[in-house]
C-alpha cells in the first residue's frame, strides 16, 4: 500500500490515469453544495457532470500557476488547496485555503484576464475541472438554468465585492488613525 | 524503499512496453486498413459540418436521435441523388460508341476550323506553319484512342439500325462517322493498338456487369464505416475529448484543453467555411450552365466537380473551367436561355459562368464565410496539392490543402498556448 502511495506522490500523471472512476454521487453532492449550482434540479446536475473534468493532485503540486490564463472553475472533492500570491521579492501571501466542497477560480469564468494568484494541493486531491468555453456551451444549451448559475456566480462576486469594501473601509480606517497618531508624535 | 522504486520501474517499463506494443499494432492496422481511411475522414468531415445543425435542432426542441436521424436522412438523401445522377450519366455500350464517335468529330472540326483545314486539300493557314508539326502528333494520337476498331465499327452498324432493344443512332452521329473515316490524317490500325495498349483506361474500366457487383459490394463493404462513424461522433457528447483530455498531465492540462477548444474552433470554421463557400460555388455554376443552355444533367455534374474542386485554391476553378469548357467542346445543339450568347459558341458561355463564379466567390461568398483565415503562400498551395496527388491521387489533391490548414492550426495554437503558459520560450 505505501509504495503504491509513493507511486503516486511521484508522479500524478499515472495517478491521473489509473485513478478510480469518479464517484458521480460525490461529484453530484458536491455541486448541489455550491451556491451556482445549488439550485439545479437533478436532471441538469447530470448534465453539468459530463462537463466536469476529473484531475488528482498529488501534494505540493501546483494546481494552476500565477500568470497563466484563468480558463475555468476548480472544484474540491477531495484534500485541501491553498492560493498563494507572489507579491514580488520572493515574498509569497497565502491568501485562502479550500477543502472538499469549496470551489476557487470562478472569476475565469466571468473574464479571460491572466490567474492573479497559484493554486497548490497541500494534500493529495480530486478536483473537478469546469471548463469555461463548456460552461458557455451549457448556458447556451439550456438557458433558463444558465440563468441561475450565471445569476449564482454574480452573487458569490457580489458578496466578496462587499467583503471588500469592508476591508478597504477597516484598511481606511486604520491607515488614517495610524497616520494621525504619527501627526500626534 | 527501494523495492518501491523497482516496482516504480517496473511498472513504467511495463506500461511504456504496453505502449509500444499498442502503438505497433495501430500503425500496422492503419496500413492494412487504409481503404477505410477515406471513408472514415469523410464521415468525420460530414459529422464535424454537421454538427451546427444538431445544435440548432436541439434547441429548436427536437430529440437529440431524431435530429441525428434527420441530418443522416439528409445526407443519405443527397448521396442517392448525386449517386443516381452519376449512374444516369454514366454511358451503356451505344453511348459510349455515340460519345467517342462525337468527341472525335467535334475535336476534330475545331482542330481544323483553327488550322484553316476544313477542306482536306487545303495546305493551312499560318498557325498550322507555326505549330502544325507539333500538334498533328498529338492531334492523331487523340484521334487514335477515340476512333473505333473494326469490331466496334461492326457494332456500331449494328446499332444504326436499333440493335439491343436501343433505338437506331441519331442521323447527325451517323454523319459524324461517316466523316470521322475521311480525315486529313492517316490513321493506322497498328498505331491504334498501340495507342490502347499504352492506355491505362483499358484497366479502370470494368468489364461486364459481374465485375460491377464486385465493385459494389466492395464499395459498400468499405463505405460502410462512414454512416457509423458519423452517427457516432454526432453522439459523442465530448466523452472522447474528456478521454483524449484525461490522459494528458496536470502540468498540460490547462494548455490541452485550451489548445483542443480553439482547435475545434478553427477547424470547425474552416471546414464548414470552406464547405459554404464550395457548395455556393457549385450551386452558382450549376445555374449559369442551365441558364447558358447546358442540359440538367452535364450542368449538375460540371457544377458538383467545379464545387468540390474549388476547396483546392487557384487549381481549383481551373479545373471546373476545364470540365466546363471539355463540354462546351463536345456538345452540339446547345439551347441558351438567355438571348445574346450565341449557341454556336457555348465555350464562351462557359467563362462567362466562371468568371461570374469567382467573383462572387472573392466578392460576396468568401467574405461571408467565417474564419477564412487561412492564407497559404502559393507555393505551399502548389507543393501541397501535387505531393498530395502524388501520395494519394485524386483524393489526396483535393484533402492536401485542408491537411495543411488544420495541421498550421494544430502546431500553431499549441505553440501560442505553450507560450501563454510559459512552458517554452
Amino acid at each position: 500500500m505505501a509504495s503504491s502511495n509513493n507511486l503516486i506522490k511521484r508522479s500524478s500523471f499515472w495517478a491521473n490515469l489509473f485513478k478510480s472512476p469518479t464517484e458521480k454521487s460525490d461529484l453530484e453532492n458536491v455541486l448541489k453544495s455550491m451556491p451556482p449550482f445549488c439550485e439545479l434540479n437533478k436532471k441538469y446536475i447530470k448534465a453539468l457532470i459530463k462537463i466536469v473534468h476529473n484531475r488528482a493532485f498529488t501534494k505540493d503540486e501546483f494546481i494552476f500557476l500565477q500568470g497563466d490564463p484563468g480558463i475555468g472553475l476548480y472544484v474540491i472533492q477531495s484534500g485541501s488547496v491553498v492560493i498563494r500570491q507572489n507579491t514580488g521579492d520572493n515574498n509569497t501571501i497565502d491568501l485562502a485555503t479550500f477543502n472538499r466542497g469549496d470551489f476557487f477560480g470562478e472569476l475565469a469564468l466571468m473574464d479571460d484576464e491572466i490567474r492573479s494568484a497559484s493554486a497548490i494541493a497541500l494534500s493529495d486531491s480530486e478536483i473537478g475541472v469546469i471548463f469555461k468555453p463548456d460552461l458557455d456551451e451549457f448556458v447556451e444549451k439550456y438557458p433558463d438554468i444558465g440563468i441561475k448559475i450565471l445569476r449564482g456566480i454574480a452573487h458569490i462576486i457580489t458578496k466578496r465585492l462587499h467583503r471588500l469594501n469592508d476591508d478597504y473601509l477597516t484598511l481606511y480606517i486604520k491607515t488614517f488613525n495610524n497616520n494621525s497618531e504619527n501627526v500626534d508624535v | 524503499m527501494p523495492k518501491s522504486s523497482e516496482r516504480l520501474i517496473r511498472s513504467r517499463v511495463f506500461y511504456s512496453l504496453t505502449i509500444i506494443i499498442i502503438s505497433a499494432v495501430a500503425l500496422y492496422l492503419l496500413l492494412a486498413l487504409r481503404s477505410l481511411i477515406v471513408p472514415t475522414i469523410i464521415g468525420m468531415l460530414a459529422a464535424y459540418i454537421s454538427s451546427p445543425l444538431l445544435t440548432y435542432q436541439r434547441r429548436k426542441g427536437i430529440p437529440k436521435s431524431i435530429a441525428i436521424l434527420i441530418l443522416l436522412g439528409a445526407f443519405g438523401f443527397i448521396i442517392f441523388v448525386i449517386g443516381k445522377q452519376i449512374v444516369n450519366i454514366v454511358p451503356n455500350e451505344k453511348e459510349k460508341l455515340e460519345l467517342r464517335i462525337q468527341v472525335q468529330y467535334k475535336l476534330n472540326e475545331i482542330y481544323l476550323d483553327y488550322m484553316d483545314m476544313t477542306d482536306y486539300d487545303s495546305e493551312g493557314n499560318f498557325l498550322y506553319d507555326l505549330i502544325g508539326n507539333e500538334t498533328t502528333p498529338f492531334v492523331k494520337t487523340v484521334n487514335m484512342f477515340l476512333m473505333l476498331d473494326d469490331k466496334e465499327k461492326e457494332l456500331f452498324k449494328k446499332y444504326t439500325t436499333g440493335y439491343n432493344n436501343q433505338p437506331p443512332v441519331n442521323e447527325r452521329i451517323i454523319e459524324y462517322h461517316n466523316v470521322n473515316k475521311t480525315l486529313p490524317f492517316t490513321l493506322t490500325k497498328d498505331l491504334k493498338k498501340d495507342a490502347n495498349s499504352n492506355s491505362i483506361t483499358d484497366e479502370i474500366i470494368p468489364e461486364p456487369s459481374d465485375s460491377k457487383l464486385a465493385l459494389i459490394i466492395n464499395a459498400i463493404s468499405t463505405w460502410i464505416v462512414m454512416p457509423f462513424v458519423f452517427i457516432f461522433l454526432l453522439i459523442d457528447d465530448g466523452q472522447i475529448k474528456k478521454y483524449i483530455i484525461n490522459l494528458v498531465p496536470n502540468k498540460y492540462f490547462e494548455m490541452a484543453l485550451t489548445t483542443f477548444e480553439n482547435v475545434d474552433k478553427a477547424v470547425g470554421n474552416y471546414l464548414r467555411g470552406t464547405f459554404t463557400q464550395c457548395s455556393l460555388v457549385g450551386i452558382t455554376i450549376f445555374l449559369g450552365l442551365l441558364l447558358v443552355g447546358f442540359d440538367f444533367e452535364a450542368a449538375a455534374l460540371i457544377g458538383i466537380v467545379a464545387g468540390i474542386a474549388n476547396a483546392i485554391p487557384f487549381l481549383g476553378p481551373v479545373i471546373g473551367l476545364g470540365a466546363g469548357i471539355l463540354y462546351a467542346l463536345i456538345v452540339d445543339g446547345i439551347d441558351p436561355i438567355i438571348p445574346y450568347i450565341l449557341p454556336s459558341n457555348p465555350v464562351i458561355g462557359v467563362l462567362i459562368v466562371v468568371a461570374i463564379a469567382q467573383a462572387m466567390d472573392n466578392a460576396v461568398f468568401q467574405p461571408l464565410v467565417l474564419g477564412k483565415a487561412v492564407n497559404l503562400h502559393p507555393l505551399v498551395v502548389i507543393f501541397g496539392v501535387t505531393g498530395g496527388s502524388i501520395l494519394f491521387g485524386f483524393i489526396g489533391m483535393l484533402f492536401a490543402i485542408p491537411a495543411i490548414v488544420i495541421f498550421n492550426v494544430i502546431t500553431s495554437t499549441i505553440f501560442k498556448q505553450l507560450k501563454a503558459y510559459y512552458l517554452i520560450y
